[in-house]
């Protein structure tokens, strides 16, 4: 019996260590962790596109499926709404800020690469537009596919993706092009 | 009916209701008619003879098939401490739950060792040394019925994650994708919570042995 008593109360040392060490160290860290990488997706140049490949869909008819992956697109903590126009395989998304307050490098860079993201993981996308307060965009598939020079879903992995997308959107020069 | 039939239900009153138990309240039955029946005919009063009938045997409990004289708050006792010490490693176990953000069940493993430590705890300041005969097969029966339950329960529950995590999968024609760690961990989660319960089921099941080892031995009957 005294046996068992001493497993017990070293069973139970044991809980109370690893309880603290989840609740005060792990837990913490992971969160802090998270955040980092919440906040890397937000931006072109640091975002995982493994974070978005469950989001590739034939049709642009899924609403859903649009939403939740432009929940997972840099500029996803600006409010927008979505339209969609499945005879013409168009998408339109109204952003509910203005150019000014986010940053017009910023927008212009995270608008190529969410609509290189879009048109690689959706088949039939053709066209999105995005509506800022004051200012459109408009980029074809057929643009973004002349500019990057690939069929964008043979793009859809990591090593490519870095290499073929995200390292050109440190230039302004390639980024400009599509706003010319 | 009468007096000494309803003195021999009283004595199986408790007793679990088997044909054996049956068979063997109908003798007890038939023996005390017989020795009333030898009293009368001694000279003696018949409320006088189903007096000195009742005298004659007082408990069945040694009788019973499978009941065993046991050191009863020991046993309770015993049987309360497996259950901590098993309920600790559930809650050890239910503690990387938190990470994955299972916080309720790492909640309430936490209490369950609460409560199987106060119960251990005033189990064990009862009289060590009482003695009291305990059905075995009671305890064996429980030990099956808690596996079968928890059998069921872990089928059922396997069945439902998969369903719920993996349906829409199938039915939609998705790949099922497993980005990392976390995301391992996260479907992971989901499995291992049902499994690790398992603990339960062993702690309970250790009962039958528990009892044995409290019999008392130098008690005939």
């Amino acid at each position: 019996m005294d046996k068992k008593n001493k497993l017990i109360i070293i069973l139970l040392i044991i809980g109370v260590l690893a309880f603290c060490a989840v609740q005060f160290i792990i837990i913490p860290h992971n969160k802090a962790m998270q955040e980092e990488y919440n906040a890397r997706q937000n931006d072109s140049l640091t975002h995982d596109i493994e974070n978005i490949l469950s989001y590739k869909s034939a049709y642009i008819g899924d609403a859903s499926n649009n939403a939740n992956l432009f929940n997972r697109l840099p500029l996803n903590s600006v409010h927008r709404k979505f339209k969609i126009d499945p005879d013409d395989c168009f998408l339109t998304i109204y952003y509910l800020d203005t150019l000014w307050n986010i940053g017009e490098a910023k927008v212009h860079r995270d608008l190529v690469y969410n609509s290189v993201s879009a048109m690689a993981l959706i088949d039939n996308l053709e066209q999105i537009t995005y509506e800022f307060s004051g200012d459109v965009f408009i980029f074809t598939r057929e643009e973004i596919e002349n500019l990057f020079d690939h069929d964008l879903s043979s793009l859809l992995n990591q090593e490519t993706w870095n290499e073929k997308v995200q390292s050109k959107l440190h230039d302004s020069d390639f980024v400009s092009r599509f706003y010319e | 009916m009468d007096e000494l039939k309803k003195y021999t239900e009283a004595l199986f009153a408790r007793q679990p209701q088997t044909s054996k138990v049956q068979d063997l309240k109908d003798e007890i039955y038939g023996n005390l008619l017989a020795k009333k029946q030898d009293l009368i005919s001694q000279g003696y009063a018949e409320s006088e003879a189903i007096a000195k009938t009742k005298d004659s045997i007082l408990s069945v409990e040694g009788i019973i098939e499978g009941n065993q004289l046991t050191y009863i708050n020991r046993f309770k006792t015993e049987c309360w401490q497996t259950l901590l010490l098993y309920g600790s490693i559930l809650w050890i176990l239910s503690i990387p739950t938190i990470i994955m953000a299972r916080i309720p069940f790492s909640i309430i493993t936490f209490f369950t060792v609460v409560f199987f430590g106060i119960s251990y705890l005033n189990s064990k300041k009862n009289n060590q040394d009482e003695v009291a005969f305990v059905n075995e097969g009671r305890y064996k029966k429980m030990s099956r019925t808690v596996w079968i339950i928890w059998c069921i329960f872990f089928v059922v529950s396997t069945v439902t994650v998969t369903a719920v995590m993996f349906g829409s999968n199938i039915w939609f024609v998705r790949p099922i994708r497993i980005t990392g760690p976390y995301a391992f961990a996260s479907v992971a989660v989901r499995y291992y919570i049902p499994a690790v319960t398992v603990l339960l089921p062993i702690a309970i099941g250790s009962f039958p042995k528990i009892l044995a080892y409290n019999e008392r031995k130098d008690y005939n009957g």
